[in-house]
């Protein structure tokens, strides 16, 4: 039996796997976890920010600086990681791009640092 | 004299390397005339005096070693058509070019242009010096030293140029030269609208060289149109010419003098025929030549002050009088004659273009001669006489005497040159007067400037053996014996024109003479007692009354050469002029069209004539000046009608007031009521402009601000415009 | 693994844009650690690494054209000059920046990074032949530029100008990103060799989806060239942004779209019947030389009036473009109208050369006009009036000729230049261009173009009428003096000048352009 789909049995289950996780772990810390509630604890979290209120609140802009680093050296983990895996098969030429590649966020850490976007408090 | 020969035939520079040097002379002065113009007024006088009679005097230098590489044998220029012999220059790319028609950047200098080099930068350099001294206590001296350098490049442009449209940049920057120059006490109304009347007499002119330039664009478009079987010259078949004209157009451009020589020997089979393709379809070759070269006539008018347009060189002498010397005398005037004798290949073409130009020129010669009689002014008259001479040089270009013509240009730049710094000299040293009835006995008092006057006087009105006599006697000499076929009549009618003007010259020139130098002084004279001028003027006055002297040899027949297994005689310049002229000497002896005679006759005789009109007519000057007048003090009645006549130069100025511009200016005056204030200004512009700044000011509307409804416009835009491709898919 | 070959053909073509990256980050350091007060050098560090891949660009223009990095992108001559042309108005804009940015301290090494930045990010769109290295060039212009619109961002202009800018360039970004998905979806590949041999089958089973990822594409680009209609963030962003960085839109990121959109549309035509794109080019030519013009009639604000001016000059330079696409009709055919082609001369084997040609040099001579004109207005703002209504007035320029006869007579040579008349470099563009579009037969666009550009003289006469003919106002401000906006100044004026008298060597090397990849 060759369906076209065949090839996406194993995604299917790695969906359903992690749907499955997903939906298992706060149960079962439910089940297991022991519970003392006070009134600070039972209050709704949301990100450090009292949740009820305007919704047009303003956040302090450091946030989006933080929030922005922490995408660009996201993205860069997600491309080291194939490479790495990769590293042997594409040798040296693998090398020098990534090289370039990490080069070039290097001087753009320099560059924050030193423009001190870094530090939380100036 | 082998060794002496071989000396000036090895030049010190190599002629190559000379050739592509040519950029530098222009440059000198230009750099000269920028620094002058800019700095001048900071930098002082004593400095600014430096710089520019530098410029030239460096530029002069330069033109010697050139001169001396253009006299190598081994100096060749590069055509696409072979290597011009005895030339230098180089291509230094592209200028502009618009489909076809293409302009480069080319420099040549030969031994016509070469000669035109010594000519310009030296007078020009000896001009400069003497200006030191002119222009000692003017203000604008920064000005004027800097439009002097500007002239002295554009003219080294206009004779350097190897293209028509570069040879008009120089043409034009002259112009603007004289303008400015003739104009430069802008302050007195006068002088100004003597140098509005010079621009605008030239621009008439300029308008014919313009238009026959066009013309001759389309006339070698229509050649490298023609089937290869129609084409040949002599000395190759149809093929080769027709490829190797096809490349050369493509790598020069058509109006470049390569391939104007080119067409020139490939016209002679052609002129018979019609034009088959481009605007001109149907016009015979030969009509469309002698068109054009009747409209390069116009143009050569305007600046050299031929008739009808010669107008504007007696006003001229508004400016100051250095400015008269270098560009209206020695120079720029003479770049008409220059022009025609660079195209002489196109002239010797069409007999009767060379009938026109003969007549307009002897004519032009005999009424400046005869306006010249009774003018007062000492520049006037000196600026009738350069009318005269010029218009002897066209005479020559008219009868085929190119080298002829050509000499007169470089002696006449010498006398002429000399005799107007005397006049300035004479003017500075006895308070500006210009009119010689109140001058007088300046002889004893000026004596440097008496002798050099004396010198170039009796050069211009050739006394042998001074140089006028040589180019003057060669011309004359030519119109004699040279035939244009068809119009014989006009060469006997010019040679005649041109003895009677012989006569003339040397009676108004004698007659000037006698009024300023001779006699006493006069009762009414400005100041009692002339002062020399200094030396820095003086000495350029010297070294021209020398070189109207020692110029003629260049009229020495001492040149023997074998032609058809006889030995002729030709004269120094003739000779030299021989590789300049080469084509042209091809084409009359292939076409016939110039007949010239079969063996040379004795010169004596003609030496002998030329001598005794000259001395004859100086002669009765001094009696009527020095003997009749001043005893009798008035002429006889009967000449008084003809006196006035001349005085009032034939009423020539007034006629064009009448005729031309009283019309013109009703013409303009209504057209400008009627056209332009009610139709153009009113219902066009104004109608239209109303119209469109309604339709603008209500799209304006649309520009909201919002950058919502801005978007909404790009998405409708689309999504019409998508609607409507897919209409005309979709069945 | 297919690991891909790199030699050192392959980085030929992105060298420049290679010097204008490091450069930037040269920029970018020099800020935090060497950051004195006087930063002029700042701006020298940028015109020299501009000039130096313009350079690097030049010696490129005369490689043969071929493909390079697998096809993705290509070096011809056509891009190279392109760099060149943007590197020249990267070095203008640097020069201009310090002076103005000096004049209001603002002063940053990230200011001239940006337009660096922006720079290789048009040369690299210029030279891209695949949707997605595309797409991500025209993002690297993009954000650049957004960020130089609000540069100084203190001001309500700027902000507002900024972010209309960014809200509507993403909006055309997201465009002609779907167009591209929609071809990638007809053909089954992003690279324009490969998309352009499998559309006419596609077109044959598909033409509405064809069509729609043409038209997606082309207002994406239409919006980046300013063409009518996708025409109106224009005027206001122009205004707003800091007016050395509205120059080097004007120029620059014009210059590099045309180019873009003239690659890929020759790839993406080819095989298939051109008249539908001809068309739309051909509209949006005629708008935006007639609405461009029209628009500027009314304005009083120079700085909007030139906006809209360039709105007007994209128009002429699509007009170009809609030549290169104009359908060969045979001769005889006598139908002239706005949107057919008629040759006269029978059919010119040359069209598509002088178009390049005539693209070229327009492009060069409205760089340095615009940089010049801009310049001229940077020169006259004052910062204490950047919140008044009439920073930009006609009346700013009234009588400048008595007070500073040098500027306006560089003002008035840049203005003679834009109305296209003769002896400056606009001349002899308009004259190429429309030159190309008569030899191609597009005789009733060129007339509508040239009867547009006589209304838009008017326009730009009106500056110098009130420079010559109009006395000064009391108050009228004096240029501030900074010797980098009078270096770049001259160099403007002298180029105007110098290039409408003596046009022969560029436009010979510019012939070469006539080799563009894949045409």
């Amino acid at each position: 039996m060759e369906s076209p789909l065949t090839p996406y049995v194993p995604v299917a289950i790695v969906l359903f796997l992690a749907g499955a996780m997903a939906a298992a772990i706060p149960f079962i810390a439910g089940l297991l976890g022991p519970r003392s509630p006070s009134a600070v604890k039972s209050e709704i979290f949301e990100g450090g920010n009292p949740p009820i209120g305007s919704a047009r609140q303003r956040f302090a802009v450091k946030f989006y600086v933080v929030a922005l680093l922490f995408i660009v050296f996201d993205v860069e983990a997600v491309f080291l990681y194939p490479w790495a895996v990769n590293f042997q098969q594409l040798g040296w030429f693998g090398y020098a791009t990534m090289a370039v590649f990490a080069a070039t966020l290097v001087v753009a850490l320099v560059y924050v640092w030193k423009k001190g976007a870094l530090s939380w408090e100036s | 004299m082998e060794k002496l020969q071989l000396f000036f035939q090895t030049s010190p520079v190599d002629p190559t390397a000379a050739g592509q040097a040519l950029w530098l002379i222009i440059a000198l002065p230009l750099l000269g005339a920028l620094v002058t113009g800019v700095f001048g007024k900071i930098i002082g006088r004593q400095n600014t005096h430096l710089v520019a009679v530098g410029a030239v005097g460096g530029s002069f230098l330069l033109s010697l070693l050139v001169f001396w590489a253009i006299n190598d044998f081994r100096s060749a220029a590069g055509s696409p058509f072979g290597p011009i012999a005895y030339a230098v220059g180089a291509d230094f790319g592209t200028w502009f070019s618009a489909g076809a028609f293409k302009v480069t950047f080319g420099l040549t200098a030969d031994h016509l242009s070469g000669s035109m080099l010594l000519v310009i930068t030296g007078v020009g350099f000896l001009i400069h010096l003497y200006s030191t001294g002119y222009m000692s206590h003017d203000a604008g001296y920064w000005r004027f030293f800097s439009y002097l350098n500007l002239f002295i490049a554009a003219m080294l442009t206009l004779v350097l140029a190897d293209s028509l449209p570069l040879l008009f940049v120089g043409w034009e920057g002259v112009g603007l030269c004289s303008y400015l120059l003739i104009g430069f006490w802008y302050d007195d109304a006068q002088k100004a609208f003597a140098g509005r009347k010079a621009f605008i007499t030239n621009r008439i002119g300029d308008f014919g060289f313009l238009i026959a330039a066009f013309l001759t664009v389309l006339v070698v478009e229509s050649i490298v149109q023609l089937p290869v079987t129609s084409l040949s010259r002599a000395g190759a078949d149809g093929a080769m010419v027709a490829s190797r004209y096809a490349q050369g157009v493509n790598a020069k451009g058509a109006l470049s003098m390569p391939v104007l020589e080119e067409t020139a020997r490939i016209l002679p089979n052609l002129l018979t025929q019609d034009i088959a393709t481009g605007p001109l379809t149907g016009v015979g070759y030969g009509t469309a030549l002698t068109i054009i070269l009747v409209l390069f006539l116009l143009g050569a008018a305007g600046k050299s002050a031929q008739i009808p347009l010669y107008v504007w060189l007696p006003d001229a002498m508004a400016g100051p009088t250095p400015v008269s010397a270098l560009i209206h005398a020695a120079t720029m005037v003479t770049s008409g004659v220059y022009l025609f004798c660079r195209l002489s290949y196109l002239v010797v073409l069409s007999p009767t273009a060379m009938a026109v130009i003969a007549l307009i020129g002897a004519s032009t010669a005999l009424v400046a001669a005869l306006i010249a009689f009774t003018q007062t002014g000492i520049k006037k008259v000196l600026a009738y006489s350069t009318v005269s001479q010029l218009g002897f040089m066209f005479l020559g270009i008219g009868v085929g005497a190119f080298w002829a013509a050509f000499l007169h240009v470089v002696t006449h730049a010498f006398f002429k040159a000399c005799l107007f710094l005397g006049a300035g000299s004479v003017m500075h040293g006895n308070g500006d007067e210009e009119d010689i009835t109140r001058l007088g006995g300046v002889r004893k008092e000026m004596p440097v400037t008496w002798a050099t006057f004396l010198i170039a006087t009796l050069a211009i009105t050739g006394i042998v053996p001074l140089s006028g006599f040589f180019s003057k006697d060669a011309i004359l000499h030519a119109a004699h014996v040279n035939g244009i076929a068809g119009f014989e009549w006009a060469g006997h009618a010019a040679y005649w024109l041109g003895v009677v003007t012989a006569a003339g010259t040397s009676f108004y020139m004698m007659r000037l003479y006698f009024l300023t130098f001779e006699g006493p002084r006069a009762k009414d004279a400005k100041v009692p007692h002339a002062h020399e001028s200094s030396p820095v003027m003086t000495g350029p006055l010297v070294v021209l009354a020398v070189l109207s002297v020692v110029a003629l040899v260049h009229g020495l027949p001492i040149m023997h050469v074998q032609r058809g297994g006889v030995t002729a005689t030709q004269a120094l310049m003739e000779n030299f002029l021989d590789p300049v002229f080469r084509t042209t000497h091809d084409l009359v002896a292939q076409k016939q069209f110039l007949v010239l005679p079969k063996e040379e006759h004795g010169l004596l005789g003609a030496y002998v004539q030329a001598w005794l009109i000259a001395v004859v007519a100086g002669a009765l000057a001094y009696w009527v000046y020095r003997r009749y007048l001043p005893v009798v003090k008035k002429l006889p009645a009967a000449l008084e009608p003809l006196r006035k006549l001349s005085f009032n130069k034939f009423y020539v100025d007034e006629l064009y007031t009448a005729l031309l511009v009283r019309p013109l200016t009703f013409v303009a005056r209504a057209a400008h009521r009627l056209v332009d204030a009610v139709l153009i200004d009113g219902v066009m512009v104004r109608g239209t402009a109303w119209v469109t700044k309604q339709t603008g000011a209500v799209l304006r509307y649309l520009q909201t601000g919002d950058a919502q409804m801005y978007a909404a416009v790009m998405a409708v835009a689309l999504a019409g415009g998508l609607v409507w491709a897919l209409l005309r898919v979709m069945p | 693994m297919n690991i891909p070959h790199l030699t050192f053909q392959d980085l030929l073509p992105v060298a420049p844009a290679g010097v204008l990256v490091v450069g930037a980050i040269v920029l970018l350091l020099s800020e935090v650690f060497l950051s004195t007060a006087q930063r002029t050098y700042q701006a020298v560090i940028g015109t020299l690494t501009a000039l130096l891949a313009g350079a690097v660009a030049m010696n490129n223009a005369f490689e043969p054209a071929r493909a390079a990095l697998q096809g993705y992108v290509v070096l011809d001559p056509f891009s190279q000059w392109m760099t060149v042309l943007v590197c020249l108005g990267t070095a203008l804009a640097s020069l201009l920046s310090a002076g103005f940015l000096n004049h209001r301290n603002a002063e940053r090494g990230e200011f001239y990074a940006l337009i660096l930045f922006s720079a290789a990010g048009m040369s690299l769109l210029a030279m891209s032949a695949e949707f997605i290295t595309l797409f991500i060039n025209l993002e690297v212009l993009s954000i650049s530029t957004y960020a130089l619109t609000a540069f100084l961002r203190r001001g309500p202009r700027p902000a507002e100008a900024g972010f209309k800018y960014f809200i509507l360039g993403a909006f055309s970004a997201s465009l002609l990103l779907y167009g591209a998905a929609l071809l990638y979806g007809a053909t089954g590949s992003t690279r324009f060799l490969d998309v352009g041999l499998a559309l006419p089958q596609a077109f044959a089973q598909q033409p509405g989806l064809v069509y729609a990822g043409f038209g997606l594409v082309l207002a994406g680009f239409a919006f980046k060239v300013a063409a009518v209609p996708f025409h109106m963030w224009t005027p206001d962003v122009y205004e707003g942004a800091p007016t050395p960085v509205t120059a080097l839109m004007s120029a620059g990121v014009k210059a590099a779209a045309v180019v873009a959109l003239v690659r890929t549309f020759l790839f993406l035509v080819k095989g298939l019947s051109p008249e539908v794109p001809f068309i739309a080019f051909s509209a949006l030519a005629l708008l935006s030389m007639v609405g461009g013009n029209l628009l500027a009639l009314p304005q009083r604000n120079v700085k909007r009036m030139l906006a809209y001016s360039s709105i007007a000059h994209a128009g002429y330079l699509l007009l170009g473009v809609a030549a290169l696409f104009a359908p060969a009709t045979a001769k005889g055919s006598d139908a002239v109208g706005l949107f057919t082609a008629t040759p006269l001369l029978g059919s010119m084997p040359n069209v598509a050369a002088s178009v390049y040609k005539g693209l070229l040099f327009y492009l060069l001579g409205y760089t340095v006009t615009a940089l010049g004109a801009f310049g001229t207005i940077a020169a006259l703002e004052r910062r204490e009036d950047e919140t008044r209504s009439n920073t930009w007035d006609l009346e700013r320029f009234a009588g400048l000729a008595q007070r500073k006869p040098g500027w306006a007579a560089a003002m008035a040579a840049f203005m003679l230049s834009l109305g296209g008349v003769p002896p400056t470099v606009g001349f002899l563009g308009k004259l190429y261009l429309f030159g190309a579009a008569v030899d191609a037969g597009l005789l009733g666009l060129a007339v509508a173009g040239v009867l547009a550009s006589v209304a838009g003289v008017y326009v730009y006469l009106r500056v110098v009428v009130y420079m010559y003919m109009r006395p000064a106002p009391a108050d009228a401000p004096a240029p501030f003096r900074h010797w980098t906006t009078e270096v770049a100044l001259i160099a403007s004026a002298v180029a105007v000048v110098a290039l409408g008298v003596l046009p022969g060597p560029v436009t010979e090397w510019f012939s070469r352009a006539g080799m563009v990849f894949g045409s």
